[in-house]
């Protein structure tokens, strides 16, 4: 049984020699864990047997429990402090016969494997004596007779371990600890085990009950739900996905028409209310797009129209605004933030000289993400009198993000629009629950938003590089459709040296691991050519890399 | 790998997430212009080709037309009685909204006069210390705080009238709004632009000037700096008692320290520039103290102003736009109720208010068939107090439909009933002549029918100018105000509601000076409404003016009028014993008299007989609106229309639509094979989840059934446990791979909506996010 111990991997025992480091160094700063060094170090002999030493004096100090002079000289010698001496004193008092039986075992040799990990799990968490305990009753778990299984559980608890050291804080008595025992492993030891340990102490003053209440209410309640994963399902591409739902037939056919009749007679009174200075903001389940595009081309007969898609993933709304003012208003050439721009456009169109007389913005989602932050700046166009604003709204805490004062310059009117619609184009930029291999614009933000500075601007590169040649793809193929089958790649080393000339990277390792962190991310995806040159490629079009480069700056 | 996704429609796009719609002829301009630009022209040609689709679809119905008026009761409604209800609604609008807007000004008035006052006598008194022998070593910006109330709505309405107001006085006003001042040289760069802005702008400059602020068309590459402005200030020399003055509209939205800068700085130069700060305060002063420091604290010089006048600003409307009914629509109980509870509960926001008020209007010429006949009352414009109503003629023919709509009014066949029972045989003919001729219902019924409503309501109007001037004599804890006289006014009977009891308790205990003087002040009420049509009240009986007129002579000779009335000495009086206390009821009513010896026992029983005539004075003015014909047309009833467009519920509206269907998809497959009848059995079907619900919806519900986290495969064979018994009434049984697709579109949408959201927990879970139905 000792050689099973003994024959595990250099690693494994590399690490509990490394765990014996470390309860040292925690010995040196944390009072009341002190007993620490009564370890697993039997690994190597020679410190095993050191430490064997040392349980015998230990237990010799149980024996003579009247002899206090002795206990505090064997624990003086372990550079123990006052505090955990009578913590130790205690528990051991209490769970001295098993305690004796532990000690007398972990001398004879042989099955100092298990009985010491057992004291060893009791260093990490108790205080004092209460490893002796700990100990005692580690043996009775551990006759099972398959050590490797044991050192599995030990390895598990360990880790349990290390979590209650960084909880805990030196401020923890031993005998709370022994408290909080109780807690920790009520789930899995038999009540007797627990009473016989603790005795009054778990409802003592020092563990209080409430606190065990709310621990099982959160630790065992909480996690009821089964251990299956999505991978027992065969794999489904987004693709197949759209294939698949496109031939599905919808539900409910007949009465959806009838509601969508309905409906489309209100269009008339919708007029009459934006004429009447309302903005029109639209709720209810079902995908409303189709409904207000639907709307808005008729609004678009007489009065400019914007149609904004807030559902989109890497929406500019200050390029919008820009666009609404050069083609909308015909001012070129503007400058400035999005409040700036808004109200640039708010102060023309209430303006006695104005030529484009009123104008219609339909927004698709108005608490679309990246829309969320500009409600001030939508505020500030819906409060023109001849701007008027149809927005949809699909979250169903949607109208927190506007606050009372905005809610005023919105002028809502609400209508319920429930179409039972399915959110195709709202929902097709998510990749969740489908297997891909391809990332989401939203999702190359994502990772660029937590890198270095460095970092982004070996992505830029890219980037900017794979624009330049999908313009000069359709330049020179033009009908072709050529940019949607094949991407443009960079050769490796033209990259590497891009890079290295604008001392983004120093080496080529640097330049390795940051390629390596995009390929890890799928930002960045690379080929070997038939002859051997790497190719990489970041796999998405040109015009979604434009707005990620203008959403980074 | 290239994402192969097809566009649903032109608006639909992988890459484009702004599309511009232009009317045709603005757009081919457009196309000439831009040919430059490729991706936009080849975007703009697919633009162009679906307007032609959106053409041939609006082809039918042109949504435009007329406003958006469209014919009502099934399309039989006459176009000439459409365009009438389109020109009601504007003359009926246009000069309430400029009604609306002067009430709030002048209730605002007074005090933004208050204001203008303090910043004209700012610095003055700083002078006057310089020119003494202890000048303060510190300067103090003089600082006027606000409290302009919580309805944060409605305060761009009452800064940009002290703005106006401080124009008009000369001085220079810069209006900060938090928006635009996140940062300090932010508020530096809004504020100079103003005051450029409004260089030689006169009293009515302020919303360019504010439309430039933000706008950066300011100068470029001039730091903004506050020794602009003194070099500025000291060119151009303005007249000495001109201020430059600072309105952060909304102080708490500022941040903090930007507010703090601002103070230190301006500290400095406002011994040379005399800038004065004005806080607009939402909330309490206490924010002030929160937000800057002590030290920029005691650089102000601070008083404060209070300018919550919401609640005096509607009583006013309410007075000129329901009680005194500026026009003939008014509100039912319940939406006015509805209107009132908005104001009162969620914000004290006119401007909500106000909006409400104008979508009900909206609504009554849009949607209300008969609104037609407001044309045929006008109001004679003949001074503010007048309160005569005239009736005209409708100056279209009604339809048949209309004049059958009138006939079905409950109101109108009990007014016909009334007929019949007062008047015999003449109101029979009457009756059925009304029923069978339709001229004649409209050429002398309908009149008459109005008429009625026009003097009801004048009289509802006076009896609440008596209630309120009763209300004067009671003490001020039990007087109510306008907006809610108003409502009990209209929902609650005069016997009945409480309100009303403790006003004739009220009167109860009068003695006589009291009544001699309340009595004058009720004929000054009568007399002050000018020429009254008091054709309602007289119908039931009674007869205001004599009442009042009886009652004063009793008061004034009581034993006389009593004897001359032929009451004798106790004789006539069966039930007036000589004690004061006469029995329980006077212990109830009026244990006052235990103490009260200086009224003579005739001068009691007249003042019992006074209160019983203004009693029923009341009970004929306040009688229920229920009574008049044709109040279900005037009287605006549509108050749930009112509550979902303004209080919209969309969380609601959508877990309806995922839980319980049947509310928007009528459907007969879904409602399990229970009888309807059997609520027990409704309810399990409620609870059923059915193979042929909406995807979505059958996630939902399955959802419902979870816990905090839910386990995505789970939740999956739940779901697919369900699709499957689609093969009952499809043609074939769903396969895998398209239960797996539906799934994932199922729950895709659900966390589209919010319901669940991914976690890292566990793997393969999702959080559920909401609880409850």
């Amino acid at each position: 049984m000792s050689g099973d111990g003994e024959n595990h991997t250099p690693r494994r025992a590399l690490y509990t020699s490394n765990r014996v480091d470390m309860g040292l160094t925690l010995t040196a700063t944390k009072r009341g864990r002190k007993t620490l060094l009564i370890d697993n170090s039997h690994n190597t002999p020679t410190r095993a047997g050191a430490d064997i030493a040392e349980i015998l004096k230990l237990s010799a100090a149980v024996d003579a429990e009247d002899k206090e002079n002795s206990s505090e000289e064997a624990v003086g010698r372990l550079n123990l402090a006052g505090q955990s001496v009578y913590g130790f004193q205690k528990s051991v008092t209490r769970g001295r016969g098993r305690g004796r039986k532990a000690s007398g075992s972990s001398t004879r040799g042989g099955v100092a494997n298990k009985v010491a990990r057992g004291r060893g799990r009791g260093r990490g968490r108790r205080g004092g004596g209460s490893s002796a305990a700990a100990g005692s009753r580690r043996k009775t778990m551990s006759s099972v007779p398959d050590g490797s299984r044991g050192d599995e559980y030990e390895e598990d608890e360990d880790e349990d371990e290390d979590e209650d050291e960084e909880d805990g804080g030196d401020n923890r008595a031993a005998d709370s600890d022994a408290a909080n025992d109780s807690q920790d492993d009520g789930e899995n030891e038999s009540l007797a085990d627990g009473m016989l340990d603790l005795g009054e102490d778990a409802y003592g003053n020092n563990g209080p009950a409430y606190e065990r209440y709310f621990q099982d209410l959160h630790t065992t309640r909480g996690s009821k739900t089964s251990d299956n994963t999505l991978s027992k399902l065969p794999p489904l591409s987004q693709a197949e996905c759209r294939s698949i739902l496109a031939k599905v037939p919808t539900k409910h056919k007949n009465e959806l028409e009838l509601l969508e009749s309905l409906h489309r007679k209100q269009f008339s009174q919708w007029f009459f209310e934006l004429a009447c200075g309302f903005n029109l903001v639209f709720y209810g389940y079902g995908s409303k797009r189709r409904m207000i595009n639907s709307l808005a081309t008729r609004l678009s007969a007489k009065s400019p129209t914007v149609i904004v898609n807030g559902y989109f993933p890497t929406l500019n709304f200050k390029q919008t605004l820009e666009r609404i003012l050069s083609e909308v208003v015909g001012f070129g050439d503007t400058t400035g933030s999005v409040a700036d721009l808004a109200s640039l456009i708010h102060g023309y169109f209430e303006s006695d000289t104005r030529e484009v007389d009123n104008m219609y913005i339909v927004i698709h989602n108005i608490d679309g993400p990246c829309l969320r932050k500009h409600q001030a700046a939508l505020a500030v166009l819906a409060s023109s009198k001849n701007i008027s604003l149809l927005a949809s709204i699909d979250h169903i805490e949607a109208p927190l993000i506007w606050d009372s004062s905005m809610i005023t310059r919105f002028n809502w009117a609400w209508h319920d629009l429930t179409t039972f619609d399915p959110y195709t184009v709202e929902t097709s930029y998510e990749n969740y629950g489908t297997e891909s291999t391809e990332i989401g614009p939203r999702g190359v933000l994502h990772v660029l938003a937590s890198l270095t500075e460095n970092a982004k601007n070996v992505f830029r590169i890219l980037a900017e590089y794979q624009i330049a040649e999908s313009v000069m793809d359709d330049d020179a193929a033009g009908a072709q459709k050529k940019s949607g089958s094949k991407m443009p790649e960079m050769p490796y080393n033209g990259y590497f040296a891009a890079c290295r000339d604008q001392f983004l990277v120093s080496s080529e390792l640097t330049f390795r691991s940051q390629l390596t962190e995009f390929r890890d991310h799928k930002v960045i995806q690379s080929r070997h050519a038939t002859d051997g040159t790497e190719f990489v490629h970041i796999p998405l079009d040109a015009a979604t890399l434009g707005t990620i480069l203008e959403s980074m700056d | 790998m290239v994402d192969t996704y097809k566009p649903m429609d032109v608006f639909d796009s992988m890459t484009e997430c702004t599309f511009i719609l232009k009317p045709p002829s603005q757009q081919s301009q457009k196309q000439m212009q831009q040919p430059q630009k490729k991706s936009r022209a080849k975007g703009a040609a697919g633009r162009r080709s679906s307007l032609a689709v959106g053409r041939e679809d609006s082809a039918d119905r042109d949504i435009s037309a007329n406003g958006g008026f469209v014919p009502l009761l099934q399309g039989k409604e006459p176009i000439e009685s459409m365009e009438l209800r389109r020109q009601l609604f504007a003359d009926m609008w246009t000069p309430l909204e400029r009604l609306l807007s002067d009430t709030e000004k002048k209730v605002n008035n007074e005090g933004v006069t208050e204001v203008c006052n303090f910043v004209a006598a700012s610095y003055t008194r700083v002078e006057t210390a310089e020119k003494g022998q202890l000048a303060s070593p510190f300067a103090e910006i003089a600082t006027a705080v606000v409290f302009s109330g919580v309805n944060t709505g409605d305060h761009s309405n009452l800064f940009q009238s002290l703005q106006d107001q401080l124009y008009k006085n000369d001085h220079y006003v810069v209006l900060l709004e938090s928006q635009y001042c996140t940062s300090l040289p932010n508020m530096l760069k809004s504020m100079l632009d103003q005051v450029a802005a409004g260089l030689g702008v006169g009293a009515s400059g302020g919303s360019k000037g504010r439309a430039g602020g933000g706008s950066g068309t300011g100068f470029k590459g001039i730091p903004y700096d506050m020794s602009l402005l003194q070099v500025w200030w000291d060119e151009a020399s303005p007249r000495k008692d001109s201020r430059i003055v600072v309105i952060l509209q909304d102080f708490e939205g500022f941040g903090p320290l930007v507010v703090d800068d601002f103070i230190r700085i301006a500290t400095n130069y406002c011994k040379d520039v005399p800038i004065v700060v004005v806080f607009g305060l939402a909330t309490s002063y206490e924010c002030v103290h929160q937000s800057l420091t002590k030290a920029s604290i005691s650089m102000l010089n601070v008083e404060r102003f209070n300018l919550q006048r919401s609640k005096q600003c509607i009583d006013t409307v309410i007075r000129s736009v329901f009680v005194e009914s500026a026009s003939m629509l008014s509100f039912g109980a319940e939406a006015y109720k509805s209107l009132l509870d908005q104001f009162l509960l969620y914000s004290f926001s006119i401007t909500g208010f106000v909006k409400k008020l104008k979508f009900a209007i909206m609504d009554f010429f849009y949607a209300q068939p008969l609104s037609v006949l407001s044309a045929m009352i006008s109001r004679l414009d003949q001074g503010g107090s007048d309160t005569a109503f005239s009736i005209g003629e409708c100056p279209i023919r009604l339809c048949q439909e209309q004049i059958e709509l009138i006939r079905m009014q409950r109101s109108v066949q009990r007014f016909f009933d009334k007929k019949v029972e007062t008047d015999g045989d003449d109101g029979r003919k009457y009756a059925v002549k009304a029923l069978v001729d339709d001229d004649f219902l409209q050429d002398s019924v309908l009149p008459e029918m109005l008429r009625h409503l026009a003097s009801y309501r004048q009289s509802y109007s006076l009896g609440i100018s008596m209630v309120q001037a009763i209300q004067d004599t009671m003490p001020e804890s039990q007087r109510k105000p306008l907006r809610t006289l108003h409502y009990y006014g209209i929902s609650q009977l005069f016997d009945e509601g409480s309100h009303w009891k403790t006003l004739s308790a009220a009167i109860r205990r009068m003695k006589v000076p009291e009544m001699v003087l309340l009595l004058k002040s009720l004929d000054s009420i009568v007399s002050a409404a000018g020429s009254l049509d008091l054709l309602y009240v007289e119908s039931s009986g009674t007869d205001i003016v004599s009442l009042l007129q009886q009652a004063r002579e009793l008061v004034a000779d009581p034993d006389q009028t009593l004897k001359d009335e032929g009451y004798g000495e106790g004789k006539t009086f069966p039930d007036a014993p000589s004690k004061r206390i006469r029995t329980r009821t006077d212990m109830d009513n009026r244990p006052f008299l235990l103490f009260d010896n200086s009224s003579t026992d005739q001068e009691l029983r007249a003042l019992d007989i006074i209160c019983g005539y203004i009693e029923s004075i009341l009970r004929a003015c306040l009688s229920p609106y229920q009574n008049v014909p044709l109040y279900e047309v005037f009287y605006y009833r549509h108050s749930f229309l009112l509550d979902t467009t303004f209080s919209a519920q969309p969380r609601a509206a959508v877990q309806t639509a995922l839980g319980k269907s049947q509310y928007y998809v009528d459907c007969d497959c879904c409602n399990g094979s229970s009888a309807p009848g059997d609520s027990d059995q409704d309810d399990e079907a409620d609870e059923r989840i059915m193979p042929s619900m909406n995807d979505t919806s059958i996630a939902y519900r399955l959802h419902q059934e979870c816990r905090r986290m839910i386990n995505l495969y789970d939740w999956y064979s739940a779901f697919a446990s369900v699709v499957e018994q689609e093969s009952a009434f499809m043609p074939k049984a769903p396969s895998q791979s398209e239960i797996q697709a539906r799934f994932v579109r199922a729950s895709e949408e659900m966390r589209f909506l919010g319901f669940i959201k991914s976690t890292q927990r566990k793997t393969d879970h999702v959080v559920r996010l909401t609880w409850g139905h």
